[in-house]
């Protein structure tokens, strides 16, 4: 509730100016920088904490409303297994590509995106509980989302809020849901 | 430029996330102590993979350069902490001690073959732990020997083994800086230390508990030194490792 509230007032704002003459936005190459939170859902949720998230994408807007891109991301979550042992950390690093569609309203895009890509585990401790199998550390994943960004007044600049699910199948079919703000620099 | 550099940074910072990452070698069971005042003892031998050739060539040039024995494993290529928790199974309260021995991959150390006169001496203590802990009925206490303290006690065994220092001495003294320490004349210097391969923990309670532990290693060694399939690695990829009960000098 207490992200809910934020995000509606955030649409709220962009949607009062949905009305707006289009900004001059770049459109090509163009490199991303996001900050947020993630946390693993359904059954693997009771083994970790929900934990920042980082995140680096770079790609090209194949068309107005189309683009292609590759991400570079890493999460860091506390670790809640049976001790010992206890109070851990492990790290989600991720490496893929996605694709995303825009519909742009006014100053505002909303997009939907989709990506894979393959997904390291820093350490094994969810072997205990069997997320892990001993070994294991590299998982296919799937992802999905969407949001809104907002173009700002320079044309290379637009910000964002998104939200993400993940599926890494290969990790005892783990879900993650997160959410992200960005900046995203068009060439 | 800067979005470049922001790229490389970021790509460099993953990789250097990668390296180093610890794992959690879980105990294959839980130590339980039934009898009040009673004890038990489990041991975890960590799993490590086969010595590869060129490792054993090296490992030979090094003690032949040196002149001392060289261990497979060193006390460089480990970081070992262990994580542990007492849990009260009885419903009265109690008051439980931990202890940890070990072993390097030529000795362990077992406290009790240094006691000649048992009525007249004490047991000299253990590598680490023996803190006496309150646990109250039906709950549970947690802790960890940190990575100083293994690094630590795998010194003292080497000094009270291969050093000839007796336990006491070893284990009052810090020793924590000691670049090498001599072994019948010849200096072995700390690229030879040896590091524990073995975890010996001893759970002593006044009433019904258990001891679960897990030992958190990182491996500096390229490649690692722990198998990867860890506990579930089949016994012939795994090095065979017998350390021998260290027995003292008749004095």
């Amino acid at each position: 509730m207490r992200l809910l509230a934020p995000a509606l007032l955030i649409v709220l704002v962009f949607t009062g100016t949905a009305h707006a003459e289009p900004r001059l936005a770049s459109k090509g190459p163009y490199s991303e920088a996001s900050v947020g939170a993630t946390g693993f859902i359904g059954t693997s949720g009771e083994y970790s904490h929900p934990g920042p998230a980082f995140g680096l994408r770079a790609g090209v807007d194949v068309f107005s409303w189309f683009s292609l891109g590759a991400l570079l991301a890493m999460e860091v979550h506390e670790a809640n297994v049976p001790p010992p042992p206890e109070g851990e950390y492990f790290q989600l690093y991720q490496g893929g590509a996605d694709g995303r569609i825009s519909i742009p309203i006014g100053w505002v895009n909303l997009f939907g995106d989709g990506g894979v890509g393959l997904a390291r585990i820093s350490t094994n401790v969810l072997e205990k509980v069997d997320v892990l199998e001993p070994g294991e550390h590299y998982s296919p994943y799937f992802a999905a989302g969407g949001g809104l960004e907002y173009q700002l007044g320079n044309r290379h600049y637009a910000s964002g809020v998104a939200v993400q699910w993940q599926l890494l199948p290969a990790f005892a079919a783990s879900q993650t849901l997160g959410a992200r703000v960005y900046l995203r620099y068009t060439y | 430029m800067s979005i470049r550099l922001a790229w490389l940074s970021a790509v460099w910072l993953l990789a250097l996330g990668c390296t180093d990452d610890p794992v959690y070698v879980d105990s294959p069971t839980a130590i339980e102590v039934t009898d009040v005042a009673g004890s038990n003892t489990g041991s975890l031998l960590l799993p490590i993979r086969l010595e590869k050739p060129d490792e054993m060539e090296r490992r030979a040039a090094l003690a032949t350069d040196l002149g001392v024995m060289v261990p497979f494993v060193t006390r460089d290529d480990l970081e070992l902490s262990v994580e542990w928790t007492v849990k009260n199974l009885s419903d009265m309260d109690g008051v439980a001690r931990v202890q940890m021995n070990g072993a390097n991959e030529w000795f362990g150390y077992n406290p009790a073959v240094f006691v000649v006169d048992a009525e007249d001496e004490d047991a000299p203590p253990p590598l680490a732990g023996d803190v006496p802990l309150e646990v109250a009925a039906g709950a549970e206490v947690s802790g960890v020997f940190r990575e100083d303290e293994l690094a630590e006690a795998a010194l003292d065994l080497e000094l009270i083994t291969r050093g000839g220092v007796t336990p006491f001495r070893a284990l009052l003294d810090d020793d924590d800086g000691l670049d090498e320490f001599d072994a019948a004349g010849t200096p072995v210097p700390s690229k030879a230390f040896a590091s524990l391969v073995r975890i010996d923990m001893i759970l002593i309670a006044d009433q019904h508990m258990v001891l679960e532990y897990a030992v958190r290693a990182r491996d500096h060694r390229d490649p690692a030194l722990l198998h990867d399939d860890l506990m579930a690695a089949p016994p012939e990829e795994l090095q065979p490792l017998a350390p021998a009960e260290y027995q003292p000098a008749a004095p």
